[in-house]
């Protein structure tokens, strides 16, 4: 596609950060195989429950860098959804993460944030994931920043 | 130093094409923000400055006039307008999200006083937002 030279440079050396919002709804439980299940039930309470419970999870994806100068934008939102949907939405929306994430061993939110990143950062193209955060709760936040 | 956001709320319409693209090509860049009638959002914009409070007032700066800068520099200019049509920065620039964040800083950025410009966060609906701080 030809690029119209009248664009405005204005975004040129410019970093802005672009956040989308999804909403996650999912069973779990929390239980480590590495205690017994008295201290299971000691550490995790209610959360530990053997048939398990859920949550809306908020997502957060937030990229950074320059924005296109031919489109102003910093990414196709539409891009950014599809990979959100394919890899996040689809496998794990209305499921029970324990059944769907059997590698992880213990599921917490942490472990879940980490498992969620490694599913996005193969397929965000030429794009730098600044930080995704997941609300497990409205008093819960948990943010990773890849590092 | 203190961080202080004031919140404002904008109503405005829009739409993201580059002339002499074919509605196809634009569709393919922008997807429906390109349909060339325009369409709105009501964007919700957050100004968080940064300073120490004054130690007479006990203030960083007074929200009323962290308001009125806000409003007369930015908001209310682009409040109920067609960006692309009634605000002449976007005659030849796209009014992006991004690209809106950018030219609110830059109008208000010159106006503030005894506090820094720290971040721009513009809502363009609840689920998707940019920020800029000035970097």
């Amino acid at each position: 596609m030809k690029r119209p030279n009248s664009m405005s440079n204005i975004t040129e050396n410019r970093k802005v950060y672009l956040t989308r919002v999804y909403s996650l709804s999912a069973a779990h439980r929390l239980g480590s195989p590495y205690l017994s299940d008295e201290e299971n039930d000691k550490l995790y309470g209610k959360c530990g429950r053997s048939s398990g419970h859920g949550h809306n999870y908020t997502l957060k994806l937030t990229l950074s860098g320059t924005a296109d100068p031919l489109t102003g934008m910093l990414a196709d939102i539409r891009e950014i959804d599809d990979v959100v949907k394919k890899h996040i939405m689809e496998p794990l929306d209305h499921k029970n993460l324990n059944v769907e994430l059997k590698t992880l061993k213990v599921l917490t939110s942490e472990t879940l944030l980490a498992e969620l990143w490694s599913r996005l950062a193969p397929h965000i193209k030429n794009k730098k994931i600044h930080i995704l955060e997941l609300e497990e709760t409205r008093k819960n936040n948990f943010k990773y920043y890849g590092n | 130093m203190i961080h202080l956001t004031r919140k404002t709320e904008f109503s405005a319409s829009h739409v993201c094409r580059i002339a002499g693209l074919s509605d196809e090509e634009n569709f393919r860049l922008f997807g429906k923000s390109s349909y060339p009638n325009g369409h709105g959002h009501n964007y919700v914009l957050e100004v968080t400055v940064k300073g120490e409070p004054d130690p007479k007032t006990g203030m960083v700066i007074n929200l009323t006039d962290l308001d009125v800068i806000i409003k007369k520099n930015a908001a209310d200019i682009l409040d109920h307008r067609f960006l692309n049509i009634d605000i002449p920065h976007f005659k030849e620039i796209i009014p992006t999200t991004e690209n809106i964040s950018l030219f609110i800083w830059d109008s208000i950025k010159g106006s503030l006083k005894g506090c820094a410009l720290h971040m721009v966060r513009l809502y363009e609906t609840p689920e998707l937002y940019v920020e800029y701080y000035g970097e």
